[in-house]
């Protein structure tokens, strides 16, 4: 099966988020990045599909040639090959210029199926791995918490409001995965040194078509200090009273 | 003029009078693929220790679980230094270093098992093995299938490891029968290759007494019979590690287990410790990087008399002496490490002195980030008291800090007892040093040649006798590390880690107060080479003990 996976590099979970002069983007100094939370869940799930079905796993970013950092990181769990489509203003993208250029690479590769994370853990906006599927014009499950692939269909479950669901689908499909997928592994040392003798191929990304436009960023407002109302059940009172009085959550 | 051995390393040349900055500088900073390597080794390391290891439960169980010991296999750390050929990661020491200070951060327990297997107990088959042995034993070792124990101590042979009592006498099918017991051997419990030292028969008189009568080194498995070890000792500190005694009653190991030549068994052991010391230095770094983090995170979030207390003068002093001497520490480790992997062969004194001044530092900062932290880090619910029981016995262990202090002045001095014109002549010259280390390049090389004439003075006082003169000793290995030391900061503050990169202004300021912390160091044990208390001492000490 030929699989690939999307990754993006996000900031790491320890970033303290300053916006840059321009007032739009994130000040990007000193800022350090790692793989997407949930596209890290997409690369262990691609690997333990090759794992099943044979075939090779692709890990497919678009960002800068740093990047090549976190592809590393994804060869050494299991994948076999990264390609990095280049683009120096890879943040500046929109979600549909960012789908527009995968898409081409993935129909250059070729795929049976293709793995996103169900969202990046910067943007927030969960739309790639949706658009993509729309321009690919394959099918595409979102959230997914359970899947089974056979050699030309599949069927997922997936986290509804409150319920689950179940679908079946033929290939090729995008994917996009939920937390509660799988367990990515650890890569261990032998992944790490496997890792790098594997390929990375950069070619530049095409230009960007971006439709929708940042106008401007701003980090939400301080939140003000906690208070300790008291301590056990004494507390109890003064603590109902907050919550009606201040907070108006009763 | 020269007049000297050109052999020898930064510090022996210290000790002859030569300030050889070739030795140190360029800073031996690893090539952009080993810190590729190494730094996915501890992304990886941290994340999985983070999730997999509870350091306050194994100090409470007195055991680690078996499940961070499989953590610790399936990651593949058991090889890591291992050449790949054998199955191992093949890594350099530079990636050695990373690796145990990562885990050394979250678990003092968890990385003496890796000190135990990697740094001392399959060193000896690495270093004196034949081909067939490394064959045999390596690929287990590498994979965690066996893991590693060094068994060199007894009740008579601590420090005097050479006074030990275990034997192994050849049968006639030319196999060995050990008798002996070994204690405090760490990965005592668990391991299930035991390096053993023991006396093996006088090549030429067999009734030679046992005190005459050669080392030699050998493996012995698990398996063979009469190995026993016994239940693991309750400690102060890293409570986790096991820690046992080890039996052997007439075990039988065939000829092939016996590794180096026959006879040559201390010098394996000894260079297998001479060869890792700046390894436990880097542990050390890792522990003290995690009292720092605590008390600093402390020292901003507690406030007194209106202030956090890290604004106040004197646990600024704290902090950034801490902040400091971490820097140091990892300059001495590192370029250790960093020597031994370009190939440089004679790195046993600067390897001791990291690991005099990595666990004589870590102490005190332990004891600086629980003064920072107050009454609160004296409560058993936070990690300080933890920290400060794990980092003691890294001055007793490996060497304690005085064996190791007599080692290196001994060794410094070697070469001047034999002949005392084996000393360098000329101005010293640190040169390659960053402009904005003028100062402290210029106080180097006021000092070097102070130390030199030192060292020339106390041989011409004592000559051969030297060795015993330990107050001497303890004076001359004081001021070299303190030299390393500063020779280390101004290497690392004055090489870029990647070309083209200039240090930040912060790290300008915290070279240059590591620089002076040193410098201060010297300056007071150079004020006792002036006035010597050595006769008061004898007198005092010598009225309690009866010595
Ligand atoms: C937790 C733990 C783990 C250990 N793991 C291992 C292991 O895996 N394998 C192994 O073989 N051993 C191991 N050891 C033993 C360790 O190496 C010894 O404890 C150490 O070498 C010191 O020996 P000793 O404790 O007998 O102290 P001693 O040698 O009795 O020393 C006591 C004091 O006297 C000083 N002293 C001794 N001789 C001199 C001298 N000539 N000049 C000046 N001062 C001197 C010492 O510095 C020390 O302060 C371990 C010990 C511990 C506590």
């Amino acid at each position: 099966m030929n699989i690939v996976a999307c990754m993006k590099r996000v900031p790491t979970t320890e970033l303290v988020a300053k916006v840059g002069a321009d007032g739009k983007h994130l000040d990007a100094s000193g800022v350090q990045y790692m793989v997407s939370f949930y596209d890290e869940i997409a690369v262990e799930e691609a690997v333990k599909t090759k794992e099943k079905h044979g075939g090779e796993v692709t890990v497919l970013t678009l960002g800068p040639s740093d990047a090549a950092k976190e592809l590393r990181e994804c060869l050494a769990k299991g994948a076999d090959k990264g390609v990095i489509l280049t683009d120096d203003s890879w943040s500046d993208r929109d979600a549909h210029s960012t789908a527009e250029a995968l898409k081409a690479k993935i129909e250059e590769l070729g795929a049976d199926v293709v793995f996103c994370g169900r969202v990046a853990t910067d943007r927030d906006s969960a739309s790639v791995g949706p658009m993509l599927a729309t321009m690919l014009g394959w099918a595409c499950v979102t959230d997914v918490v359970e899947l089974d692939l056979e050699a030309d269909k599949g069927t997922a479950k997936r986290e509804a409001d409150g319920g689950i669901e179940t679908y079946a689908f033929a290939l090729p499909a995008v994917i996009t995965c939920q937390k509660d997928l799988n367990e990515p592994r650890y890569a261990g040392l032998k992944g790490i040194m496997a890792a790098k003798k594997k390929p990375i191929d950069e070619s530049p990304a095409p230009a960007a078509s971006n439709q929708a436009e940042v106008l401007a960023l701003e980090l939400p407002p301080a939140r003000p200090d906690g208070r300790i109302l008291g301590e056990g059940a004494a507390a109890v009172p003064a603590l109902i009273d907050a919550l009606r009085n201040e907070a108006k959550v009763l | 003029m020269t007049k000297g051995n050109e052999a020898g390393g930064f510090v022996r040349l210290l000790f002859q009078g030569k300030l050889d900055a070739t030795a140190v500088l360029p800073f031996p900073w690893p090539s952009d693929e080993t810190r590729e390597t190494s730094d996915a080794v501890v992304d990886m390391v941290r994340e999985w220790a983070a999730d997999a290891i509870d350091p306050a439960q194994i100090d409470a169980d007195k055991t680690i679980p078996q499940s961070v010991l499989d953590g610790l296999k399936e990651l593949g750390l058991f090889g890591l230094t291992i050449p790949e050929e054998y199955g191992g990661a093949g890594c350099g020491q530079w990636t050695y270093a990373q690796m145990m200070e990562a885990v050394s951060h979250r678990c003092a327990s968890t990385v003496t098992v890796l000190g135990g297997h990697l740094g001392l107990g399959m060193k000896g088959l690495l270093l004196y093995g034949t081909d067939a042995q490394k064959e045999r034993w390596l690929p287990a070792l590498a994979s965690g299938e066996r893991i590693a124990a060094f068994a060199l101590t007894e009740a008579n042979a601590g420090s005097d490891a050479g006074a030990l009592r275990t034997t192994a006498d050849r049968l006639p099918d030319g196999s060995w029968k050990l008798n002996g017991r070994k204690i405090w051997i760490t990965n005592g419990g668990f391991a299930n290759f035991f390096a053993v030292y023991a006396r093996t028969p006088h090549p030429d008189d067999p009734n030679a007494p046992l005190a005459s009568r050669p080392i030699s080194a050998f493996v012995v498995p698990r398996e063979a019979e009469g190995l026993t070890t016994g239940v693991p000792e309750d400690k102060m500190g890293l409570r986790g590690s096991s820690t046992t005694e080890v039996g052997l009653e007439d075990v039988v190991v065939p000829a092939d287990h016996l590794i180096g030549p026959e006879g040559d068994g201390f010098k394996v052991a000894l260079n297998v410790l001479n060869s890792g010391r700046h390894g436990l230095a880097a542990s050390c770094i890792g522990q003290a990087k995690l009292a720092r983090d605590l008390a600093v995170a402390h020292a901003k979030e507690r406030e007194q008399f209106g202030k956090p207390i890290g604004a106040f003068g004197m646990v600024r002093e704290l902090i950034a002496g801490m902040n400091a001497d971490i820097y140091a520490m990892e300059a001495g480790a590192w370029l250790t490490a960093g020597l031994v992997d370009a190939g440089e062969r004679e790195t046993m004194l600067e390897a001791a002195c990291c690991k005099m001044f990595a666990t004589e530092r870590l102490w005190q900062i332990c004891n600086d980030a629980l003064q920072v932290t107050g009454g609160t880090g004296f409560m058993k619910e936070y990690p300080y008291e933890r920290i400060l029981r794990d980092a003691r016995i890294n001055l007793i262990f490996e060497g304690t800090n005085q064996v190791l202090r007599m080692m290196l002045a001994v060794q410094g001095t070697r070469a001047l007892v034999r002949d005392p014109n084996a000393r360098f002549e000329g101005a010293a010259a640190f040169s390659g040093v960053r402009a904005e280390f003028a100062t402290e390049q210029a106080t180097l090389e006021e000092l070097a040649p102070v130390f030199a004439r030192e060292v020339g003075q106390a041989v011409a006082r004592h000559g051969k006798e030297i060795r015993g003169a330990q107050h001497e000793l303890r004076r001359l290995s004081d001021m070299a590390v303190a030299l390393f030391e500063m020779g280390a900061v101004l290497s690392r503050a004055s090489t870029p880690e990647r070309d083209g990169e200039k240090p930040a202004p912060s790290e300008i300021a915290l070279a240059r107060l590591a620089f002076r912390r040193r410098e201060r160091e010297f300056r007071i044990t150079l004020a006792e080479c002036a006035h010597p208390d050595d006769e008061l001492i004898d007198a005092v000490s010598n009225e309690s003990t009866g010595l």
